[in-house]
């Protein structure tokens, strides 16, 4: 049987629950599941790809996709389930932006001919795809960026420089926004552009962050010259197309999955350093238990309503992605905070409590990996500015 | 389900307009420090609603609703500030009437003619109800701590130690040889009950005692969970609509980041703790209803202190509803087991039920 001719969608919950589950437990390689070493562990590179085409064959890639375009076409709940069970395998995030970000993107707002050349493409993982939004003057404020593309007849010639771009030193292409005219408001004159990175002209730096990696990069575009044919969506609209996924995202993000495998480890601290007798310990762990507890109950309930909706989420999933990302942060501090003197280790560490036992880990990573969720994908303050002002009519 | 879902939807409707009538009137009126008596007039009205015996069984006069219904209606009651002691003089005695399958009385609690209360706790902070009252002869002595809606003319649902094993039975509030002290709250009061050779008829007694009291306190948390969540609701909801209008350096007070972030983070919570508590009315486990009571306790509080702050100076006086939200928060969010206490029986709950 190919991967397009199962349909799983079809399935009942608990028989998709099921093969999932059998399907990862053969397949997931174990020397790469989330760990205490790393609870967020993430692919990236070949391995990534690897898993992805495993994925493929077996006709579990891109849960979200239609399946006349090779996805599985699987519902929100459905893939809600599916998101679940990766989270209970301990299988590694992978950030494929093909899949969750430009694929969607394409098969909304695309032509046929740019679906027909970039989604197997995609699937197959001979083009990896990395996000380039973000420009030095325009983080959370996306819409001041200024790098520019000027059409001259059949090509735009793209000048001007990208930033925090998870993975372009992995990545093949790159999808842009870029600024191709000048309106009063800014939102205004901005194009979707899809950029093959081996054009000439463009140059890669990878930024080291504070957890030692050098998952960031800024690029650079110097007279880069691509067809129009990449241009996605109408030439200005491009904040349209961009925005069209904003809100899933944010649903995405606010998984509880992270924070669960934060949880998992400070537990598994409490007891290796015998804290269990430490009251004041053991509070904060209840807090922080009680936290992700009613937490992953507002979750469901909030995808459980999108899910019956049948609509994409409101503004009201921002809520998810401050609180999931601020659960973290609390998360990693309290496992540094009760590791006394582990907690000023940078980098790998055996830890020792009164029993034998030894854990390795790495608080340091964890520490640091759960800061930028606060800020990724619109910072935390703008996600309360849009709450203040779209869910609680708070008025400026 | 479709039919209990428009059952709710009319139970809702209806409790909003009557409870905004009552709030609108002169009866609404609260004092502070003062114990405040229950108003049998208003009492009448609620059992003629259905509301007194809304989860008996019909042959005891109630209309045989689930605990979630009930917990819908008192989230209205919290939206509306009801300062009526509706968990405390109809939910708890019920539940142990219809435990103790005795159809007279729990059809005197459903049509309001007589009010009951049940005096379970042994000492504050405890969880025990079956050890210092001790029943001997038929009498019992011995005391009991934070009794809410001990009324004139009430009949107590006393928890008491029976030779070793539990017991629960009636006691006339009337009798000789009963001593009282009351301390006020925002429903009511609270007494301290000290029992000295009392007459005690008995309902319930072992392991049915236990389970009736068990019961009658999973439900009481559970409708304190969902009044709190309804009380916060409406006290942010009345602080958005403050800080939308006041004026302040030339700008609305709403447009200060602080200020509407502060909110943002209290609706988030409010949310928290909704989700916990409508899972713990359908399906939830020991360790949700646990959870619940600890979140609706913690945030109910949370968000009526910082609605004074928000308020300004004018959130620190009686002119303003703030107080009567934050005293309703104070009342249910540190009654049948504050947010630290809850959350350790969260914490040891959850050990039991280690999710799939």
């Amino acid at each position: 049987m190919t991967p397009m001719t199962i349909d799983r969608d079809a399935l009942s919950d608990e028989e998709f629950r099921g093969q999932l589950r059998a399907f990862l437990a053969e397949y997931y390689p174990a020397e790469l599941k989330q760990d205490f070493y790393r609870p967020f562990r993430r692919l990236r590179g070949e391995p990534a790809n690897q898993w992805l085409r495993t994925l493929q064959q077996h006709g579990w890639r891109a849960p979200a996709w239609p399946r006349e375009h090779g996805g599985m076409g699987l519902s929100f709940r459905k893939q809600l389930i599916y998101h679940e069970e990766l989270e209970h395998a301990g299988v590694a995030r992978i950030i494929d932006l093909g899949e969750t970000q430009l694929g969607p993107t394409l098969i909304k707002l695309g032509s046929a001919a740019q679906c027909e050349h970039y989604l197997p493409r995609i699937l197959n993982c001979e083009h990896v795809w990395c996000q380039g939004y973000s420009e030095p003057n325009a983080g959370s404020d996306l819409a001041s960026l200024r790098t520019s593309a000027v059409l001259e007849g059949d090509e735009f010639v793209v000048n001007g420089q990208k930033i925090w771009t998870t993975h372009a030193n992995d990545s093949t292409h790159i999808f842009t926004l870029v600024r191709t005219g000048k309106y009063a408001k800014k939102q205004q004159g901005i194009s979707f552009l899809l950029i093959d990175l081996n054009t000439p002209g463009i140059t890669i730096r990878p930024i080291i962050n504070l957890a030692g990696e050098d998952e960031f990069c800024e690029v650079f575009f110097d007279n880069v010259r691509v067809p129009r044919d990449n241009l996605v969506g109408e030439l200005d609209q491009g904040w349209t197309v961009a925005k069209a996924l904003l809100g899933y995202e944010r649903v995405w993000i606010g998984s509880p999955a992270l924070a669960g495998k934060a949880l998992d480890l400070g537990q598994h601290l409490v007891q290796q350093l015998g804290l269990e007798s430490d009251r004041g310990v053991m509070d904060q762990l209840a807090q922080l238990q009680a936290d992700l507890h009613d937490y992953r109950l507002l979750y469901s309930r909030i995808c459980d309503a999108i899910a019956d909706s049948g609509k994409p989420p409101g503004p009201e999933v921002s809520m998810l992605k401050v609180y999931a990302s601020e659960l973290l942060h609390r998360l990693t501090e309290f496992n540094v905070s009760i590791s006394g003197e582990y907690g000023a280790v940078v980098g790998d560490v055996e830890l020792a409590g009164p029993s034998a036992e030894v854990t390795a880990t790495d608080l340091y990573w964890q520490l640091m990996m759960a800061r930028p969720v606060t800020i990724f994908a619109g910072a935390n303050e703008i996600q309360r500015d849009i709450l203040a002002k779209t869910v609680l009519g708070l008025q400026a | 389900m479709q039919e209990m879902d428009e059952f709710i939807a009319m139970l809702r409707d209806s409790a909003e307009g009557f409870l905004a009538d009552f709030q609108a009137s002169a009866a609404a009126q609260t004092t502070i420090a003062e114990p405040r008596p229950l108003q049998r007039e208003l009492w009448s009205a609620m059992a003629d609603l259905g509301w007194l015996g809304l989860m008996l069984p019909e042959a005891q006069g109630g209309l045989a609703l689930p605990l979630s219904a009930a917990a819908e209606l008192v989230e209205v009651m919290g939206r509306y500030r009801f300062p009526v002691p509706y968990i405390e003089a109809a939910v708890l005695p019920a539940q142990v009437l219809a435990s103790a399958g005795n159809d007279p009385l729990a059809a005197q609690l459903a049509s309001g003619e007589q009010l009951f209360c049940l005096a379970w706790q042994d000492h504050p902070g405890s969880e025990e109800a079956f050890a210092d009252c001790t029943l001997q002869d038929g009498k019992i002595s011995g005391n009991k701590s934070f009794v809410a809606a001990l009324e004139p003319g009430s009949k107590m649902l006393v928890c008491v130690n029976a030779n070793g094993g539990a017991a629960i039975g009636l006691v006339d509030s009337a009798a000789a040889g009963i001593t009282v002290r009351r301390s006020a709250s925002a429903s009511g009061s609270f007494c301290r009950v000290s029992f000295d050779r009392v007459p005690f008829e008995l309902l319930l007694s072992g392991a049915a005692a236990q389970q009736a009291l068990a019961s009658a306190l999973a439900a009481g948390r559970l409708l304190a969970s969902a009044f709190l969540s309804g009380l916060a609701r409406a006290c942010l909801r009345d602080t958005v609509e403050y800080l939308n209008q006041r004026h302040q350096f030339d700008r609305k007070l709403s447009s200060f980041q602080t200020v509407s972030h502060r909110c943002v983070d209290m609706h988030i919570h409010i949310e928290l703790a909704e989700a916990v508590w409508r899972v713990a009315a359908e399906s939830g486990t020991a360790a949700t209803l646990s959870a619940a009571k600890a979140r609706a306790s913690d945030v109910a509080q949370d968000v009526c202190r910082q609605a004074v702050q928000l308020h300004g100076a004018m959130g620190f006086t009686e002119e303003c509803a703030v107080g009567e939200y934050l005293r309703l928060a104070l009342q249910y969010g540190n009654w049948l087991g504050g947010a630290n206490a809850m959350r350790r029986q969260f914490q040891s709950l959850r050990q039991a039920e280690v999710p799939v």
